[in-house]
């Protein structure tokens, strides 16, 4: 056990090295969700009066589409450098492979929207530290990561890549999306969420299914 | 001899069909004339659905035996499935704009068939842009099972958001309920008759047209 978190831990890290480097998956969906945010806050007349609804689904809507458009970066610099290939050499479960990259996505995705949420509470005047957005983020980003690195990694070896993720990814993570949303909307009313406990059961079960299905499939998709 | 009396036997029933959906049945006392069109959206509805849980039975079928025919009969149940989604949801929000005041209401069966028919556009242009070869009818499969494990997940979050966003619709039949005669009901299942061989025929005419092209392009390399 401890020899597979050690395990884990090195091939992430080979990820987080390589990001610290070239910072560009951080970037991407920074900038990418700010600009998507901005356009609301300038197109609107009045941003602070904007409808808590209407402000969560911008924020997760620019999340999403920015991190998949990371995710297809980073997965088609691996397929180009072979790094993949070079990591499924390894004498390690395969699993392992899939749980490092989900782990790398998972922490990229989470300083990202740090400051997504702390802009957009500047432009929209809302209050970002609630326990329903506090919630939100881990359980979102944990499942975003498991589906986005599968189809990453599955849309890296086709042409058009970045449009062949969104288009897979996005309906798949539905469920999530309205999870994330809902509660965030709470958040910035600073109300108590309706069916907190449907919600957060739904988020859990999401992870929890999609972690499980697709780390028994993902030797499927691997295999030559 | 078979597919000339099938496509006797379908085209009759279809025709059999659009004079019961213009002639024979009552108009319906409430909606109107308007109500005609869930003689069309229903059976359409009920087609897109089995293509969607039939493409998911032999997806499984193909990476249990990794037959080509599985694979093949996927791929044309998936061409077919999302034509006959085309024609639900067009035909949907075409009759609920008269009816409940709105095209399109969050209601949890609607949000449903939405995202189902996304998932299936999506598993359709896979095919398309991934190189083919087993590694493509492999995956293709993966992402049709996702699919479908994904479906119950969406209906049960639609559920849920319903719960607290209440409908709002404001049409004039929003709140009225609506009984079927039981002329109404045999038209509504000679129409998915009709649609459901209109359906098995061009499935299986489009498996015939990928199984030659697969043979063509095995022969070729």
């Amino acid at each position: 056990m401890k020899n597979w978190i050690k395990i884990l831990l090195t091939i992430s890290s080979k990820d987080l090295i390589v990001e610290l480097k070239s910072k560009e998956t951080i970037v991407t969906i920074t900038l990418f969700s700010l600009l998507v945010v901005s356009i609301f806050a300038v197109t609107s007349s009045n941003p602070s009066n904007l409808s808590a609804e209407i402000g969560a689904g911008i924020m997760w809507a620019a999340v999403v589409f920015s991190g998949s458009i990371a995710m297809s970066k980073l997965f088609s610099h691996e397929e180009k450098n072979e790094t993949l290939n070079a990591i499924l050499l390894m004498p390690v479960p395969i699993e392992l492979i899939f749980f490092s990259k989900i782990l790398s996505l998972f922490l990229f995705l989470t300083i990202s929207e740090c400051f997504i949420i702390a802009v957009f509470s500047i432009l929209f005047n809302s209050n970002p530290l609630s326990i329903y957005i506090l919630t939100a983020i881990p359980i979102f980003n944990l499942g975003f990561s498991c589906v986005g690195t599968f189809f990453g990694i599955i849309s890296s070896k086709s042409r058009s890549n970045e449009i062949l993720l969104t288009l897979l990814l996005v309906p798949i993570i539905i469920p999530l999306i309205m999870f994330a949303t809902e509660l965030t909307k709470a958040g910035l009313l600073g109300i108590s969420s309706q069916n907190f406990n449907l919600w957060l059961s739904l988020g859990i079960l999401f992870d929890i299914i999609f972690l499980v299905v697709l780390t028994f499939l993902f030797g499927k998709i691997i295999e030559q | 001899m078979f597919r000339n009396l099938y496509l006797i036997i379908s085209g009759a029933i279809t025709l059999l069909s659009i004079w019961m959906i213009f002639i024979w049945v009552p108009t319906e006392v409430n909606q109107g004339l308007v109500q005609r069109i869930l003689y069309v959206h229903v059976p359409f509805a009920w087609a897109s659905m089995v293509a969607i849980i039939a493409v998911a039975i032999t997806s499984l079928m193909f990476l249990v035996t990794k037959k080509i025919l599985w694979d093949n009969l996927s791929q044309s149940l998936a061409e077919v499935g999302v034509v006959s989604a085309i024609v639900m949801l067009f035909s949907g929000i075409v009759w609920a704009k008269p009816v409940w005041g709105v095209w399109w209401t969050g209601e949890a069966k609607l949000t449903t068939a939405l995202i189902l028919f996304l998932i299936y556009c999506a598993y359709l242009v896979f095919r398309n842009y991934f190189p083919p070869g087993e590694a493509r009818n492999r995956i293709a499969a993966i992402i049709a099972l996702i699919g479908a494990i994904d479906s119950p997940i969406i209906y049960y979050a639609a559920q849920i958001w319903q719960q607290n966003h209440p409908q709002a619709v404001v049409g004039p039949l929003a709140t009225q309920e609506s009984s079927l005669s039981s002329e109404m009901v045999i038209t509504l299942l000679t129409c998915v008759l009709a649609v459901t061989l209109m359906f098995i025929g061009i499935v299986w005419v489009q498996y015939k047209t990928v199984s030659e092209k697969g043979l063509k392009n095995v022969q070729i390399s």
